[in-house]
């Protein structure tokens, strides 16, 4: 569906993607790779926001450098939601679906829709300033299915959310996913293994790595996760030693080496069952790191 | 390109009730300010003012084109109704021109154009979707504050041509100058805003609108007698000459990069 052939791309005299071969078909791929590996670039790319120095992107077969009109098949999200401030919410979305040639009440009658899917539909009437961070990513969302794309491009859609909005975003993407050909950007590897088809990993431009989930949990052996609970100290020490970890405690986390995510519910469960209040459970940096450790060293 | 511009007009409106209000603050800082910093203001201002008024005194004793004795107060009428009629039109432009620009800038931050640019428009379309869209706005401030100051000035002219029979060229001038300014200014304004919004370190055009500026000095300084409708004709030129290498430029010169964080 959505195909780059020999892409460099960038920004100026700075080259970012580096001759990128890379096909997404339906189902949900996440890209992952580190702050400044070109994810974002990429994306941009596929979009048809920043045009190549070299190479094409092609959607369906049709270049959509060459054909814009092509890119009506296309949805992206970037990292910041594209709202107006000053605006509701719902005129945003109006503003939008005049672009893609929809109707006054064909758009309404969509953007219920969604709401409704997503929980929305009281943020609506509102001014998109006054509301938060993930609220913005919900109407930034029916912003981006608004006008039934084919392909979905998701710039860290959740990034900055609270575990619990995170979660009900990362539900919706993947309930949406079997019809649609999506691309998750992330640097999160625990997010990567929780919700993707398949995985593409990207670093300094190129790309190192490309499988199945399974194929990425095999190559990463562990992940490192950072538990931020309240409760005492002893006790959830206590708990991480029966399950069998060693648990490190630096900067009020808690920090456990586990090999899949099934084990992080089974953690949460067992800190839960004590009397421990789970406040976060985060994937630490450090795994992603790893990984790529790993990569460049068996290149 | 259509639904772009639609768009951006449908945005126009949601905006008006910002930009109403704006236009409020602006007159009332086109009235009131001055009024207290005259009051207020020291001696060597006042000084200065002075000498102004009579350099002012003097052309517009060439413009009724005779030695008459006219009393002073008269001639401070007129003064005050061409001084209205150029700083109604010019203060706002340049304060709306930093207003849009900030604006289209909070867009560009917020993502609004990378996701613009992602659906079926090209980097084209969207420039001229948004010189139309501050094109309109300035209008929309400049009629708003100009209507106001151009009743008062009319009254003032009223006011003279009972009391002194002022020649009908003073009718004319103001007519011709002020929708004159105020359309060429609020084309300025749009102009000058996009350039300023993106990437203005690098950015080539924001030399272009200058130019304008500069034009208009250089014919007064090639002809210092000029007629003040003559000038009125300079600006238009300016004004036009500069604005249309812009509108042919702008899509060319703005990278895609600029118009994304």
């Amino acid at each position: 569906m959505l195909y780059l052939h020999g892409v460099f791309a960038g920004y100026g005299d700075r080259v970012v993607l580096r001759g990128i071969e890379l096909g997404v078909g339906k189902g949900l791929a996440v890209v992952l790779g580190p702050n400044g590996a070109g994810k974002t670039t990429l994306l941009r790319v596929c979009c048809g926001v920043l045009k190549p120095f070299k190479g094409s992107v092609t959607v369906n077969g049709v270049d959509i450098y060459a054909s814009p009109h092509v890119k009506s098949l296309v949805s992206y999200l970037p990292h910041n939601p594209g709202l107006l401030e000053d605006v509701t919410a719902l005129n945003n979305l109006l503003f939008y679906a005049r672009i893609y040639g929809l109707s006054e009440a064909e758009a309404v009658k969509r953007v219920r829709e969604l709401a409704e899917l997503l929980e929305a539909e009281d943020l609506l009437e509102k001014k998109v300033k006054v509301l938060s961070r993930g609220q913005k990513k919900r109407i930034a969302l029916i912003r981006a299915l608004m006008h039934n794309p084919q392909v979905l491009l998701l710039d860290e859609p959740t990034d900055g959310l609270d575990p619990l909005i995170a979660r009900k975003v990362r539900e919706f993407v993947k309930s949406v996913s079997k019809e649609l050909c999506i691309a998750y950007t992330s640097h999160n590897m625990y997010e990567a293994s929780e919700i993707a088809e398949s995985v593409i990993a990207i670093d300094r431009g190129e790309v190192v790595f490309r499988g199945t989930v399974d194929e990425l949990k095999n190559m990463l052996g562990e992940i490192v996760i950072g538990f931020e609970v309240r409760g005492p100290r002893e006790k959830v020490e206590e708990v991480f030693k029966s399950l069998g970890y060693e648990p490190q405690y630096k900067d009020f986390i808690w920090i456990v080496r586990v090999r899949s995510e099934d084990e992080v519910s089974t953690i949460v469960s067992e800190l839960v069952k004590n009397g421990i209040k789970v406040l976060r459970v985060k994937e630490a940096e450090t795994s992603l790191e790893l990984f790529l450790e790993r990569l460049r060293g068996r290149k | 390109m259509r639904g772009l511009v639609r768009a951006y007009i449908a945005r126009l409106k949601w905006d008006m009730k910002t930009i109403i209000l704006y236009a409020i603050g602006l007159i009332l800082s086109l009235t009131v300010v001055p009024i207290i910093v005259v009051n207020i203001a020291p001696s060597s201002v006042h000084f200065v003012s002075r000498q102004q008024y009579e350099q002012f005194l003097e052309i517009v004793k060439r413009i009724l084109g005779s030695e008459q004795e006219v009393p002073l107060e008269v001639f401070g009428s007129v003064l005050g109704v061409l001084n209205i009629a150029f700083m109604g039109a010019i203060a706002p432009s340049a304060i709306s021109t930093i207003t849009l620009g900030q604006l289209i800038y909070r867009d560009k931050v917020e993502g609004v154009f990378e996701v613009l640019l992602s659906g079926p428009i090209s980097k084209r379309d969207l420039i001229l979707a948004l010189l139309t869209y501050t094109l309109l706005t300035a209008l929309v401030v400049q009629v708003l504050v100009i209507g106001l100051l151009l009743s008062l000035s009319t009254t003032t002219i009223a006011v003279l041509w009972l009391y002194l029979s002022v020649r009908l060229y003073f009718i004319k001038l103001v007519l011709a100058l002020v929708p004159s300014v105020t359309v060429l200014s609020s084309l300025l304004t749009a102009m000058f805003s996009l350039p300023i919004a993106v990437e203005p370190r690098r950015n080539p055009l924001l030399v272009l609108p200058a130019l304008a500026v500069v034009m208009i000095y250089i014919a007064y300084l090639f002809n210092p007698a000029v007629d003040p409708l003559q000038l009125a004709l300079y600006i238009a030129i300016a004004c036009v000459v500069c604005s249309t290498i812009l509108i042919a430029l702008m899509p060319r010169v703005i990278r895609e990069e600029w118009l994304i964080r």
